[in-house]
């Protein structure tokens, strides 16, 4: 595998051993985002699931509305809106999830696994575009 | 339209349970839950996917924080085969998207009793020849040297070493997973964790850990185009994404004092009574039973 000049230098300088206990400060930054981001977007879930369920009719309806919309939503308490808020998150956190890691890979020298995991950004972007695409 | 408090009960059960077996079989909560909303609940085959694998970005990104925290992952394997995942998951969500119904009942059938087939066959997954424990690595390509993955294994009590070979051999299963994954609404990791542990010689644990990683990583790509064409449904999503991971903690715990074998066995049965209902559905046969 070919490999570029930072990467040489850092295999020279650590072995691969060493590579992997160097990655741990990525394992840990993944971790935090990947916690934190479950916890916040389960909370408009749980908000929104306890407030459809007080309410009694629960309306059903899977048109997703629009960002806009949702905000606007949650702000007048609107059950449905407060849970598209959360699943909005949670599918915003692979997206923030390989950009951590590429940003993290890049400032510890591995270029190669930093364009890997850009590459994969760029596939959830893609994938983004076509999904709205009608 | 309006939901039944009857039918969030019985939505409630299923989703328990789908965590729960999900979680007994190392599956996820997928290949249960898009069946039972299915034949059980009556919902729409496309909004049982789209819900189901909005659940499935939830519960691996939990699933994730857990096995990164005790480094079972090998984040560079799964980073690499995440690329290819990732494609093959909106590939298969456009695909899943465009078929009618029956067709996708159809197909799901199908892949239930190629799933149940492989539980009651396979042999237990092993340890992967690459890897060496509580010393020196094996040889390998100054490339496979950069995916060495170390972790420390409580039950034996050794800080295991393995170096994954060949990686590049897991891209064709990597893109079978992800398509299955956005097709499906499944995680993946049927395909996938196997590839790892067989293929690439990654040790079991390391090799469900990456997984789940990689499912973490990529079933967003096929869940956005779900949500985007209104198969996505707000109320049944929130309680399957509490339901499932309430239900896979339970799963996990039940795990370690149920005989393995004997669930295989007895769940692979009822996935096969799944599959004669989804097929009988997909091609309007009377099911007797």
């Amino acid at each position: 595998m070919k490999t570029d000049g930072a990467q040489g230098a850092e295999r020279e300088r650590l072995g691969s051993s060493e590579i992997v206990v160097a990655d741990a400060p990525i394992y840990r930054n993944l971790n935090t985002t990947l916690r934190v981001g479950v916890g916040v977007g389960l909370i408009p879930i749980v908000l929104g699931l306890t407030f459809a369920l007080r309410g009694g009719r629960i309306a059903r309806d899977t048109a997703f509305p629009g960002l806009g919309s949702v905000v606007a939503g949650v702000f007048h308490g609107d059950a449905v809106s407060l849970i598209f808020l959360g699943v909005v998150i949670l599918l915003a956190l692979p997206p923030l999830q390989a950009a951590v890691a590429a940003v993290s890979f890049w400032g510890r020298g591995s270029r190669r696994f930093a364009l890997v995991a850009a590459g994969v950004l760029a596939i959830q972007a893609v994938a983004l575009l076509v999904a709205w695409i009608k | 339209m309006f939901l039944s408090l009857a039918f969030v009960a019985w939505l409630t059960i299923s989703a328990l349970l789908g965590g729960v077996i999900g979680s007994l079989l190392g599956l996820g909560g997928g290949i249960i839950i898009v069946p039972v909303y299915t034949i059980v609940l009556g919902l729409p085959v496309h909004v049982a996917v789209g819900t189901s694998l909005v659940a499935v970005v939830a519960n691996s990104a939990s699933a994730a924080t857990v096995y990164l925290k005790s480094r079972l992952t090998n984040l560079r394997v799964a980073l690499v085969l995440a690329t290819i995942t990732a494609a093959g998951s909106l590939l298969g969500s456009l695909v899943g998207t465009s078929l009618g119904g029956p067709w996708l009942l159809g197909t799901f059938g199908v892949v239930l009793v190629a799933v149940g087939v492989l539980m009651l066959v396979r042999p237990e997954a092993g340890r992967g020849p690459a890897q060496a424990e509580s010393g020196e690595p094996p040889s390998a390509a100054a490339g496979e040297a950069e995916l060495e993955g170390r972790y420390f294994d409580p039950s034996s009590k050794t800080e295991v070493t393995y170096r994954p070979r060949g990686v590049r051999s897991g891209y064709v299963f990597s893109f079978l997973a992800g398509n299955l994954s956005g097709l499906l609404g499944v995680g993946g990791g049927v395909v996938q964790v196997p590839v790892m542990n067989l293929l690439l010689g990654m040790p079991i644990k390391a090799a469900a850990a990456t997984s789940s990683h990689i499912i973490s990583l990529t079933a967003m790509a096929g869940a956005v185009v779900y949500l985007a064409r209104g198969y996505v449904d707000p109320l049944v999503t929130a309680v399957t994404i509490i339901g499932v991971y309430l239900g896979a903690r339970a799963g996990a715990r039940l795990n370690q004092v149920l005989p393995g074998k004997l669930i295989k066995r007895v769940f692979s049965i009822i996935l096969f009574y799944m599959a004669v209902r989804m097929l009988a559905q997909a091609f309007n046969l009377p099911s007797a039973f």
